[in-house]
């Protein structure tokens, strides 16, 4: 044992400057991370480094590069691959040597860097089972690091056969595997195998490579192989590596509550239930002049289970197109393992949005901005390439996928004063307010420059959304809560750079700056609001991943393609500048000599076309009396099929002044075009109920039903007409997508449609936009909520009321006042009166929704207290 | 007497190359043996095997009376090893190297450490790698003596020395090993430099031992033998196989005589040479014994038939 302590005195002489660059280096990087030294200058939302960044990361580059070299060096002096090593014929047992080296290595160099990190987390202030479990895991993490470093060094004789072999075997490692994954990329094998590599599978590839690295360097030593061999083995070590990381558990450790795990199953346990109409198409634009190439599909994903405080993140693992007559199958274009199976979203999906809102103390209102989503987003399932398939659209194809499904829950972490210097400390960090502000030159509002401390442990409860490069844009949301006026804004655009890298269990600072818009139709924050307002903190914690496989029903791509088709003359300037106005769309309109009805298609065609180009060009909503209309209804006797034709390639305004005239001017000798074309033109129901041809469309109206077109009030209405329960699903169906007052009164009346009548009006009231965002303060479901007689629809209706500007008229939502109007008894108050928002909006402010009660046989909420 | 070494039937290949072909060599105990060939004839390839730094391909050795491939700290506490290639820990002074092998020998001598240190005239606080050559090489030899090797193993110890320092390390070593009695080992390919030390000489050739001799014997078996003929002419085709090197110049015949007995040389002269008038046979140094057999074996590429090849076995 003297023989041990004296080698490893040697060596410590031996390498005493190494070591003494290594404590300087932990000494400095501990002093940067705990902002001793080389401190960050705030300023009025900025900040400003002492120095550039990077020399931060130099230091901790040169941390880890040492962290490697010394182990590598105590080994390389006297390595055992060597053979004029001057031990190599001393009385000094191979024992002895190895447990001088291993003690080098734990105590110069495993030692002090867990120390290190023990130290930089106990004097941040964590609690000790965080600041024991943080060096826990730096120790688990250098100790494979420095070992591997150590047995490399064993290996090879000298610095200049490491170096030599490390560039061979690197560069054949690396030639192997890129010509593996291509290989496997191939064969479509590839995601299994290049699916990103959790901390878990470094680690597994690193424990596995070190033992057998460290057999590798006593055989080595007893048997004396070739360099070249030595290196062609390790090669083949590291590359096997690679097998083991990939078939390593993904996660080790996760701790998470109990009742998740529940929450999980049943999320697990649910089955993907997407309906026709749930399935979005997205095409290269059909032109007339170039084919349609490809196709892409997506899907609104829901799942029975899911709760509010829930949200998935949906990624598609696999996608294909089957044609079921030809037995073709496409495979998507772009499912690749890199682009998918991160977490890396930065942004608020609705399902975010709807968990925030749900987190915000009852009855508040949640103000977003224009940027959150409105309602929830369809996933991208693929993308299929059409020329593989002929272009055939017409024949009958199904979608088949497996997507995974990253569960989530949203929960308040914590809570700030909107003040300067205040700072919250929670289990894994701290949260500190740096300052606030509102700089001038910006739009109006409040910044708040905020910055985190944060622990990040692999073996935290979310390993998923602990991979370094996305944390924690997507981890976390920012709120701003006002209680005097239960305002609520969510959102603020941030950006989460990190700004000091700590060694590596990383407790980074990051720094955060939020903007959070002064929303000009609510009540600007003014400084005493500013006072009691909290910045609210939320974070999602990774609950785990479902798996889903999915065959869609049978359908056409022709059943799809035409709803996104786009006429190229009249699409391409909408939006564009200003509409045409009134005076000069006239004058333009006489300009154009009408054709007589009889004239040639040709001749009809340019005429048209012309008018629909001034249309487009005015924006003009036309309707059936227009005299637009009466203009061109006069050519669908004779020309109906060119309507038809017209019809898919038209835009918006185009498109109504097409129907509109259709409407207008078919003939009933053109009932049997009309109830053919109802397969792609569902809005032609509105003519079929109009003229009472509801028998003979009976059959391809029910069709429809089971058609992926988004089928519209028109459609409802002629289908409710029959009265037939097995409609009930799919009429409710278009409701819960259209949720307006229409739809439902269609559907109210309906016999024995009660029960799912409730449930629909449920859901969609459950699935309505949270967070209210400027110009679209009220959703559309409120008024049918209202007229079902739900109490929470009115308390949002006033308190919608109560936030908005009232100084400003043109702030009011159209459709909130059009809600109160619809379906309270706003006595005594005029029915002309309650148009008049000067007269309405104050007497609706003067009462409150618990004033009301809901008269289920006047369908109204009438005051409860008359007089 | 028994071998301190005893090496039998040694193979060594490096890829193509065969290092040490069927080598069998005893080293005496107690003795100088020198370990002789010309560059890459395979002296250090043996002696490397003979320390467990490199695995024989085929054979034995065996080393104090263990085999080569098991010795471990306790052999090697019996074994000096100075080699030109041996790595020093060039960052240590001198007296920290000598604290540093201290311990690991339980015979270290202190006392004749700091003796050596004083002969070797080495400065106790200089760095290793501030010292020339030739004293790095007496720092090893002082650290492999100190704790008194039972044998001393040294490889190539004088290359690069200039010749003062050669002929002080040779002084210096002769006379440790006059008094101690030490078992020696040197390998070169210059015998002048081992001549005054030598007891027993061995020379290895392209792997193959081609003689293994006790220097006094090989110094009395050969001879430079001067023969003055009649007249110039050729030599005869057939000579004895113990004349090396022939050379004419002139009416004098000039050639190496590896079994010397008066007698008989005057005899087989007079038979091979009938118009020769005199003769003169000349004692040779080692040097000029190793230079003659090497040159024999150069020109032959084996070894010389009949010459005193044998085994301390």
């Amino acid at each position: 044992m003297n023989l041990v302590f004296h080698h490893l005195r040697k060596d410590a002489r031996q390498f005493r400057l190494a070591l003494t660059i290594w404590a300087a280096v932990l000494a400095l990087d501990l002093a940067a991370n705990l902002g001793w030294i080389f401190r960050i200058r705030w300023t009025s939302a900025d900040f400003r480094e002492p120095f550039p960044a990077m020399m931060l990361d130099v230091l901790v580059l040169l941390l880890w590069a040492l962290l490697i070299k010394l182990p590598l060096v105590a080994v390389l002096a006297e390595s055992p691959a060597k053979t004029d090593a001057f031990l190599s014929t001393r009385p000094l047992p191979k024992r002895d040597l190895v447990l001088a080296k291993t003690l080098f290595v734990f105590l110069f160099v495993i030692l002090p860097a867990t120390l290190q990190e023990c130290l930089h987390l106990a004097l941040q202030g964590l609690p000790a089972e965080i600041v024991l479990r943080g060096g826990g895991e730096r120790l688990f993490l250098v100790v494979p690091v420095a070992t591997l470093a150590a047995v490399v060094g064993a290996l090879w004789r000298n610095w200049r056969e490491f170096v030599t072999a490390f560039v061979a075997v690197g560069a054949g490692v690396w030639l192997v595997l890129a010509l593996a994954l291509f290989a496997l990329e191939s064969s479509g094998t590839m995601r299994r195998y290049t699916a990103d590599f959790t901390v878990f599978q470094v680690l597994a590839q690193l424990y596995w490579l070190c033992p057998v690295l460290a057999l590798l360097a006593w055989w080595n030593y007893r048997a004396r192989w070739r360099v070249v061999w030595r290196g062609i083995v390790v090669g083949a070590v590291v590359l096997a590596s690679f097998v083991v990381g990939a078939f390593a558990p993904r996660h080790w450790v996760r701790i998470q509550p109990e009742e998740s795990a529940k929450e999980l199953a049943a999320l697990a346990m649910d089955r993907l239930d997407i309906r026709p109409r749930q399935i979005s198409a997205s095409g290269n634009r059909r032109t007339e002049s170039g084919p349609l190439e490809r196709v892409g599909f997506g899907a609104r994903l829901s799942l029975p289970s899911e709760t509010d405080a829930t949200s998935i993140d949906w990624i598609p693992r696999r996608a294909e197109l089957h044609w079921t007559a030809k037995g073709q199958v496409v495979p998507s274009l772009w499912l690749r393992a890199w682009d998918f199976g991160r977490v890396t979203r930065n942004f608020l999906a609705a399902d975010d949005v709807r968990a925030l809102a749900g987190l915000l103390p009852t009855g508040t209102m949640m103000f977003g901005s224009t940027h959150l989503p409105f309602e929830r987003e369809h996933v991208m399932l693929g993308e299929f390439a059409l020329s593989v398939a002929g272009q055939d659209t017409e024949s009958p194809v199904f979608l088949d996928s497996r997507i995974e499904g990253h569960v989530f829950r949203w929960q308040q972490e914590t809570e700030l004063p909107i003040s300067p210097g205040a700072t919250t400390q929670d289990r894994a960090g701290s949260w500190r307010v740096e300052a606030v502000g509102s700089p001038p030159g910006r739009q109006p509002g409040l910044d708040l420059l905020l910055s985190r401390r944060q622990i990040a442990l692999f073996t935290s409860s979310d390993p998923l959304t602990a991979q370094a490069e996305s944390w924690p844009n997507h981890l976390y949301a920012f709120g701003l809560y006002d209680p005097t006026r239960r305002i609520g804004r969510v959102g603020g655009y941030f950006y989460f750079p990190q700004v000091r890298v700590a060694t590596h269990t990383s407790y980074p600072l990051r720094v955060s700056l939020l903007h959070f818009d002064d929303l000009s139709t609510v009540t600007p924050l003014t400084p005493k609001a500013r006072e009691s307002a909290k910045l609210l903190i939320f974070r999602r914690h990774y609950l785990g991943t479902i798996k889903k496989e999915w065959t869609s029903p049978p359908f056409t791509l022709a059943d799809f393609l035409h709803l996104n088709a786009v006429h190229p003359n009249t699409s391409d300037r909408r939006s564009q500048g200003d509409a045409l106005s009134a005076a000069e769309f006239h004058r333009r309109l006489k300009a154009l000599a009408p054709p007589p009805p009889d004239s040639p298609r040709p001749v009809v065609g340019t005429y048209v076309n012309e008018v629909l180009r001034l249309v487009e060009a005015r924006r003009l909503h036309v309707l059936d009396d227009d005299p637009v209309a009466r203009q061109l209804a006069a050519y669908v006797p004779k020309h109906l099929d060119m309507f038809f034709e017209a019809m898919p390639l038209a835009g918006l305004y185009p498109g109504i002044a097409l129907n509109a005239a259709v409407r207008r001017g078919v003939s009933d000798e053109q009932k049997p075009q009309i109830i053919a074309a109802l397969a792609r033109r569902p809005d032609l129901a509105q003519i079929v109920l109009d003229r009472g041809w509801l028998e003979e469309a009976k059959e391809p109206l029910l069709k429809l039903l089971d058609s992926p077109q988004p089928l519209g009030s028109a459609a409802l209405a002629a289908l409710a007409w029959y009265e037939d329960p097995r409609t009930y699903p799919g009429l409710l169906e278009i409701l819960e997508n259209d949720p307006n007052l229409e739809n439902y009164e269609r559907l109210r009346g309906l016999p024995g449609i009660q029960a799912a009548l409730d449930r629909a009006v449920d859901r969609a009231w459950r699935a309505r936009p949270r967070t209210l965002i400027p110009g679209r303060e009220t959703p559309l479901v409120l008024s049918v909520a209202l007229r079902h007689g739900r109490r929470e629809a009115l308390q949002e209706a006033f308190g919608i009321l109560r936030v908005l500007r009232t100084d400003r008229s043109e702030s009011l939502s159209w459709q909130l006042l059009e809600a109160f109007r619809a379906n309270l008894v706003c006595a005594p108050l005029k029915p002309q009166e309650t148009y008049d928002p000067k007269r309405f909006v104050p007497w609706l402010l003067e009462h409150k929704a618990e004033e009301f009660r809901f008269d289920a046989v006047r369908r109204r909420w009438v005051p409860t207290k008359q007089g | 007497m028994k071998p301190i070494i005893h090496i039998r039937d040694l193979q060594k290949r490096f890829r193509k190359t065969v290092a040490v072909d069927g080598l069998t060599l005893a080293v005496p105990e107690g003795k100088v043996t020198a370990f002789l060939g010309p560059n890459g004839a395979g002296k250090t390839t043996t002696i490397k095997c003979c320390l467990n730094l490199h695995s024989p391909d085929c054979g034995e050795i065996s080393v104090l009376d263990h085999d080569s491939r098991r010795l471990g700290p306790e052999q090697f506490r019996h074994i000096g090893y100075v080699s030109e290639n041996q790595e020093l820990p060039l960052w240590m002074t001198v007296r920290q190297f000598i604290d540093y092998c201290r311990p690991m020998y339980p015979n270290w001598d202190a006392p004749f450490a700091e003796k050596l240190l004083r002969q070797f005239d080495l400065p106790p606080g200089t760095k290793l790698s501030a010292l020339s050559r030739g004293m790095r090489m007496k720092a090893a030899l002082l650290s492999s003596l100190a704790y008194r090797p039972r044998l001393v193993v040294l490889d190539e110890p004088f290359s690069g020395l200039d010749p003062l320092v050669r002929d002080e390390f040779i002084r210096g070593l002769l006379e440790l090993t006059e008094e101690e009695g030490w078992s020696v080992f040197v390998s070169s390919h210059d015998i002048a430099e081992v001549e005054r030390l030598a007891d027993r000489v061995a020379i290895i050739h392209r792997g193959q031992l081609q003689l293994d001799e006790d220097a006094a014997a090989l110094q009395a078996r050969f001879r430079t033998v001067e023969v003055v003929r009649a007249a110039d002419g050729s030599l005869p085709a057939q000579l004895p196989a113990s004349w090396l090197n022939p050379e004419v110049a002139g009416r004098v015949v000039r050639f190496t005589e590896s079994r010397f007995d008066e007698l008989q040389l005057a005899r087989a002269v007079a038979e091979h040479l009938p118009d020769a008038r005199q003769h003169q046979a000349t004692a040779m140094t080692l040097r000029e014994i190793f230079v003659a057999l090497a040159r024999t074996y150069r020109l032959n590429g084996s070894a010389v038939a009949g010459e005193g090849k044998q085994s301390g076995a």
